[in-house]
């Protein structure tokens, strides 16, 4: 019978076995770094079969998705499309199926993030087939899950994200994923907020951010601290609200542009409108709608500069009011709309080619897209 | 056994790995009875199996989600009755080998069930699914 193990061989050791995870993690970002055009397949031969540096190359991808949504997108979309060839031999066992999981979970939530919602939905869809066929599928089929509640939230579907948030929270729990049980009350919390339901909403958020499990993550922590400021300032407790935000700011001091420092601006902002400070609203809004068109984010650019028209107007600036609209209407036609927001986009648009904008209409179109933000 | 001296070669002599390193070669015993005895593998293809085992258990920890090597065992055990179904199915598929029936019975059972009896002996339960708990 020993004979028979010639029959069958085992894969040979790649390379990368040998190499230490920071090795891995440098050999990643040398695939990263060569541009897309340039790679060959010989280059994906060697980094993408090795599934050392494949684990470095998705750890890079998942920490980058937020700060780079649409560079994220098309390397794992492309990574993805290398694996799933039906001759793609990849790593032991589970790992090719683990790995167009993760690929496809992290494409989905970039997705998300550069407003092409479809497309988001279908990634996810192929993240859980991947998942479901691994060892331990618990773990990525709640990320799956969770970015499925995410994009419900931007869909404005409060009702089911405030039915099955808690279920997955639990399930986070159980796997002791902290950071993402965090972010499961985070979601509760927004949607809390966007039901009228702000009390609850702070009672969840508040002394969250210190949670010793979020030491880490300053751009989670950040956007606790971001939404306690502006439930406060909703609240009209204002100094509670720049207490909040200047804690944030802090943890966000001398990083790139994120989407957790776009959405501080805006909070500010929201800010100093309910204090009657139009010109300081302005500005904050203006420096949230730069760091979204840096992060090519078109959702959150577009209903801030909702945002600015409705301020200009409140400032009498009604020229400019309109040039803004003007600019936030394309990429509010590419984000699938509920009835009642393409009405309201119908009205604002004839109105501000009358040159006489609806402040209604902008008020709805502006509310729908608020989740989506 | 082989596997464990093989380990030191892989670089990487980092906390993580050693506690990897640590559970695997606390499990391999079990590992070894499951290869040889339950499936029926030669010596030498389970020790070839074992360094498979090791080098996917490794990376299997540094998925997300994976709390702890220790957690991380029945998922070893299950992809230990995994990989010696597949490999006893294709050398019977091929003819190179025969089948007994206690042999014929083991690998008509999912890999799963046959690991969580193996746990069972190291009181590892409940795994895969949370919510089976």
């Amino acid at each position: 019978m020993s004979h028979s193990a010639k029959i069958l061989p085992f894969p040979p050791r790649s390379l990368a076995e040998c190499l230490s995870p920071r090795e891995w993690e440098l050999r990643a970002r040398d695939f990263l770094a060569i541009p897309a055009d340039k790679r060959t397949d010989a280059d994906r031969e060697t980094f993408l079969c090795s599934p050392e540096i494949l684990l470095s190359i998705c750890a890079l991808l998942r920490r980058n998705r937020d700060l780079a949504p649409t560079a994220v997108l098309s390397e794992a979309a492309s990574i993805y499309q290398w694996i799933s060839r039906p001759s793609c031999d990849l790593g032991l066992f589970d790992e090719r199926d683990y790995f167009l999981g993760e690929t496809a979970l992290v494409a989905g939530g970039a997705s998300r993030l550069v407003g092409k919602r479809e497309e988001a939905f279908l990634w996810l869809d192929r993240a859980e087939a991947g998942f479901r066929h691994t060892m331990n599928p618990a773990p990525g089929l709640a990320n799956v899950a969770y970015a499925r509640l995410a994009l419900r939230f931007e869909m404005g579907r409060h009702q089911d994200v405030l039915e099955l948030t808690p279920s997955l929270e639990a399930s986070f729990t159980k796997l002791h994923m902290e950071v993402e049980a965090a972010k499961c009350r985070l979601l509760l919390a927004m949607t809390l907020k966007m039901t009228g339901e702000h009390s609850g909403a702070i009672e969840l958020l508040d002394r969250m951010h210190r949670n010793p499990a979020l030491s880490s993550d300053l751009f989670l922590r950040a956007k606790i601290l971001a939404e306690l400021g502006d439930l406060h300032q909703l609240q009209g407790q204002f100094g509670l609200a720049m207490e909040a935000f200047q804690e944030a700011s802090e943890l966000l001091q001398e990083k790139e542009p994120s989407p957790a420092r776009a959405d501080l601006k805006l909070c500010v902002g929201a800010t100093y409108k309910a204090l009657g400070s139009l010109g300081a609203a302005k500005e904050a809004y203006r420096a949230a709608q730069q760091e979204y068109s840096a992060l090519e984010m078109p959702g959150p650019v577009a209903y801030t500069r909702l945002l600015i028209a409705e301020t200009l107007l409140e400032m009498n600036h009604d020229r400019e009011a309109e040039w803004e609209i003007l600019a936030a209407l394309p990429a509010i036609d590419d984000i699938k709309m509920v009835p009642e927001g393409l009405a309201a986009m119908g009205l604002l648009r004839e109105s501000v080619r009358r040159r006489n904008t609806d402040t209604s209409a902008l008020k709805q179109l502006r509310a729908q897209l608020q989740a989506s933000r | 056994m082989g596997v464990a001296d093989d380990l030191g070669t892989t670089g990487g002599a980092d906390a993580f790995e050693r506690e990897v390193r640590t559970v695997f070669q606390d499990t391999l015993g079990l590992i070894h009875i499951a290869l040889v005895t339950h499936y029926q593998l030669a010596e030498s293809e389970a020790l070839e199996l074992e360094k498979d085992l090791y080098v996917w258990f490794l990376r299997f920890c540094y998925r997300p989600g994976n709390q702890s090597a220790r957690e991380a065992r029945p998922f070893l055990l299950v992809a230990c009755c995994q990989f010696a179904r597949e490999y006893q199915k294709y050398l019977l598929g091929s003819g190179v080998r025969s089948s007994d029936e206690k042999l014929r019975r083991l690998l008509e059972r999912e890999p799963l069930d046959v690991a969580r009896d193996f746990s069972r002996s190291l009181e590892l339960l409940s795994f895969r699914n949370p919510n089976e708990s």
